[in-house]
């Protein structure tokens, strides 16, 4: 490294959270996502350099910008598998792949116990607690009272963005030039993500929000407008308005984990931006996806939509 | 290697405000933003839209970087009226009219068994409109989703034809040799499709039918049985050729062929909230409730 005193040769260490890096070449080689403070020594003999840095995009993902502590030092953060995830074609990282999480943010974002219809779960909203104005607190208490009766996901309705991403269902997202598409086992609902520069559209209302995205470094940054007041954002009454503006951030970290990130605004209904915080894992042994499809299922149940038994797969035999 | 560089430079700019300097700028977010890769092709200027017209001439077709045909794009079908049966027929009381897409047999009348043209014929009277999947809003099916009066984006990434219906569905294709159907008990709406390429055609192979679907609102008859083999062939640049043989022996007395064209069209596929929005079928099930109620149906 041109430039740094070679004599006697400095050592960087840097750690975040309960991760540590050491070397020689390179000031370090990775960052665990969920820390935003990191602290490195720098030893180039004596005396050390010690430096804190706050990633100020620690969780808007990578490369991030590094903003200089009181100790007046920075630098780039990259992640160490870098070189090692896959690629396409024209150098991107390839997420092309089937993919779930494996967590329980389908039934509240944040760290809730378990209650009926809801599995407890570890919070995925950064700094813990969603910025709801009084008046939307109020209303999200009284969804998840009635949720049973409410929740637009159990009348199989579109679940909107973010909520599709974290739902208990595997998806398969496919790469090319000008778009990005990811298909979704529930109820074969898709999203079209224009990566050609194009503008969200004027005036038109979706279920699933009007996706354009672009690339910053490795990360995949998706710009979703465009939401209707009709979907949650899990089975607790987390909610928003048609004001909603949705920005994610797609992060390979590595080859079989995304790390997504989301930031949601909407000033009707929070008193500032808030983020949450998820990895996406590959589902190495899926080849393909099979079909939920809610409704369908929901009718065939309940007798809405009855059998036919001369063009319907014969049931199995008693 | 870029990364390294933007690491270093970022280490001095740091160095510099430890010198009493400005603080940099924050760096390293923006290095590789991908910037418009351009629109495809013509963005399908002159393309014909979804409808009845004539055949479309033969002329160059796209071609992806690695030599097969480039088959992507937001298109609509020219079948002529097929969601309202798949044969030929003049408009009817309820019923607009087709100008039919069967290709074979040649007489163009599909080769129904008995008992299926009879149920076909049942299918039309209001008191079944309730029957239809698609008033339920449930998927179409493989076939019938590219002929329903919506049109679709076409995608062909890596390994894969994608095809996103603005019916909120999916068309999932492997162009892969190697790849197996499900086994046999796992049956879905859309079926499980396979392709390869024979030529500049992309060959499609069908099955793992469910047979809960209808063909298209009039009642043409398809079941569990039925498999298929689909024919995508670029004709000019903003034209497909599809052509799709079913072979369904619980149905028909013989395979049958359907054909038409998909069609290049202007703007973007949007969202279609069948469901969410759907007062139609209360209405249904009333006409078919009082249809029971007075015995002309079981």
């Amino acid at each position: 490294m041109a430039g740094v005193k070679q004599d006697p040769p400095y050592r960087c260490t840097c750690r975040a959270g309960p991760a540590l890096w050491t070397g020689h070449d390179r000031l370090w080689a990775g960052r665990d996502p969920e820390h935003s403070r990191i602290i490195c020594r720098v030893d180039f003999g004596r005396p050390a350099l010690v430096f804190v840095l706050t990633l100020a995009a620690a969780s808007t993902g990578a490369p991030p910008a590094a903003t200089v502590s009181a100790q007046g030092r920075a630098t780039a953060a990259r992640p160490a598998t870098a070189a090692t995830i896959p690629r396409t074609a024209t150098g991107k990282p390839n997420l092309q792949g089937i993919w779930q999480v494996r967590n329980r943010a389908a039934y509240g974002l944040e760290y809730h116990n378990a209650s009926y219809g809801i599995l407890p779960g570890k919070g995925v909203v950064v700094g813990d607690t969603i910025p709801y104005t009084p008046a939307a607190l109020k209303k999200r208490n009284a969804n998840f009272e009635k949720r049973a009766e409410l929740d637009p996901f159990n009348k199989c309705f579109m679940p909107g963005v973010p909520r599709i991403m974290y739902i208990e269902h595997p998806f398969q997202i496919f790469q090319t030039p000008n778009h990005v598409a990811i298909a979704f086992e529930w109820s074969s609902v898709y999203r079209l993500i224009y990566t050609d520069g194009s503008k969200h559209q004027d005036g038109i209302e979706f279920w699933m929000g009007d996706s354009r995205g672009h690339w910053e470094g490795d990360t995949l940054v998706i710009e979703v407008t465009n939401h209707n007041d009709q979907t949650w954002l899990d089975a607790a009454g987390d909610f928003h308005s048609e004001q909603l503006k949705v920005t994610e951030r797609y992060t390979m970290t590595d080859p079989d984990t995304i790390q997504y990130e989301v930031t949601l605004e909407d000033p009707k209904t929070y008193t500032r931006p808030w983020k949450i915080s998820m990895p996406f894992y590959r589902q190495k042994d899926m080849d393909r996806l099979l079909e939920f499809q809610c409704q369908a299922e929901k009718e065939e149940a309940n007798g809405a939509f009855e059998r036919d038994e001369r063009t319907w797969f014969p049931k199995p035999k008693p | 290697m870029r990364h390294l560089t933007l690491a270093v430079v970022v280490f001095f700019a740091a160095a510099a405000v430890a010198a009493g300097q400005a603080p940099p700028p924050p760096a390293g977010g923006r290095g590789a933003q991908a910037g418009p890769q351009g629109a495809q092709g013509g963005g399908g200027r002159g393309g014909a839209r979804g409808g009845r017209g004539p055949a479309a001439p033969a002329g160059p077709i796209k071609r992806m970087p690695d030599g097969k045909p480039d088959l992507t794009g937001h298109f609509g079908n020219a079948a002529g009226g097929a969601n309202y049966g798949l044969e030929k027929h003049p408009a009817a009381p309820m019923l607009p009219p087709s100008q039919g897409i069967v290709l074979d047999p040649p007489d163009g009348r599909l080769p129904y068994q008995d008992w299926a043209r009879k149920e076909f014929e049942a299918r039309g009277k209001p008191e079944r409109g309730y029957d239809d999947p698609t008033a339920h809003c449930f998927v179409a099916g493989f076939a019938r989703s590219l002929w329903t009066p919506s049109p679709y984006q076409i995608l062909q990434p890596p390994g894969y034809l994608v095809i996103l219906m603005e019916r909120m569905a999916w068309r999932i294709i492997p162009i892969d040799p190697n790849r197996k159907h499900l086994p046999d008990d796992v049956r879905l709406w859309q079926g499980d499709s396979i392709g390869h390429w024979e030529g500049d055609t992309l060959v499609v192979d069908t099955a793992n039918n469910n047979g809960k679907t209808w063909m298209n609102e009039a009642g043409d008859v398809i079941s569990y049985a039925a498999t298929a083999v689909e024919r995508f062939t670029p004709i000019n640049a903003d034209t497909i050729d599809y052509k799709v043989t079913i072979t369904d022996p619980v149905v028909m007395t013989r395979p049958y062929t359907l054909g038409f064209q998909i069609r290049r069209q202007t703007g973007e596929i949007l969202e279609v909230a069948c469901l969410e929005d759907n007062q139609d079928l209360e209405h249904l099930k009333h006409v078919k409730d009082e249809a029971r109620k007075n015995g002309l149906i079981k």
